[in-house]
């Protein structure tokens, strides 16, 4: 007696790109995060001063960052620079438009430091400077 | 015997449907976190064209030394006498202007605390602010 048996019909197995895509996204994003809340613990130390003329400043078109250490380094967008000579290729790629410079700077700095980087950033064009404080 | 050579197919495409909830909430938590502004405390300055600066005239002198020491109209006066006195010399004359002269040496808290007080001077006595600041390297 001969018995006939049915193989199901095997299916050609699919690949979707749509995870791969998904998984490189994620990926990026989470490396984009990182970097973002990544904290240079040189920089977070900092002492800044307390006033009571300080409100939260919002919706200002943001630039570059400059943290001034009690030390009297200057760090922009997290990169130490040595004079502020080098703001320039810094800020004047990004300069458009009605934009503002955050300065943190420690409350041990001399005022001659801060008056330099002011005067630096008036050359360069600047008028809007928000000095960040603590408390 | 014959042996065949086994053919595979696969069929390579995009499926959307894999894009699952949970990744999407992902994505969209990722922009979110990305596009929240930074709150931060601060005193923003808007400068004045060069071409517009006026000199300071008309002014209420206040300095600070490289020692910290703070002075009103060559006066020595102690941290906590300042706001007084500057709110009598304005209410003397509420069109003057606070001038501000800081050493180079003095620190930037120094600075930030005269003009807190410059600052407070004029809200208290509703006056619009008119701060000058000058730095003296001597």
């Amino acid at each position: 007696m001969a018995v006939r048996v049915k193989f199901p019909k095997r299916e050609i197995p699919g690949i979707s790109l749509i995870s791969l895509a998904n998984l490189g996204f994620i990926i990026a994003i989470f490396l984009i995060l990182a970097i973002k809340f990544k904290k240079n613990p040189k920089i977070e130390n900092i002492n800044l001063p307390v006033s009571s003329s300080a409100f939260e400043i919002l919706g200002q078109k943001r630039i570059v960052d400059i943290v001034v250490l009690s030390s009297g380094d200057i760090y922009v967008d997290g990169v130490k620079i040595n004079s502020v000579n080098d703001l320039e290729s810094f800020i004047l790629p990004k300069m458009k438009g009605d934009l503002t410079i955050f300065i943190k700077a420690d409350k041990n700095i001399n005022v001659g430091v801060y008056v330099d980087l002011i005067e630096k950033l008036r050359k360069l064009g600047i008028n809007k400077i928000a000095l960040i404080t603590g408390g | 015997m014959k042996f065949f050579k086994q053919r595979k197919n696969y069929e390579i495409g995009f499926d959307f449907v894999s894009i699952s909830m949970a990744n999407l909430a992902f994505i969209v938590l990722a922009f979110l976190i990305l596009s929240i502004p930074k709150k931060e405390k601060g005193i923003l300055f808007a400068f004045e064209e060069k071409e517009q600066l006026e000199s300071p005239s008309n002014y209420v002198r206040f300095s600070i030394n490289d020692k910290g020491e703070f002075f009103i109209e060559d006066e020595n006066l102690s941290y906590d006498k300042l706001l007084e006195k500057l709110k009598a010399y304005l209410s003397e004359d509420s069109t003057r202007s606070i001038y501000l002269i800081i050493h180079r040496n003095a620190t930037y808290e120094y600075f930030i605390k005269a003009f807190d007080i410059a600052n407070e001077t004029f809200k208290t006595l509703k006056l619009s602010p008119k701060i000058f600041i000058g730095v003296i390297k001597r």
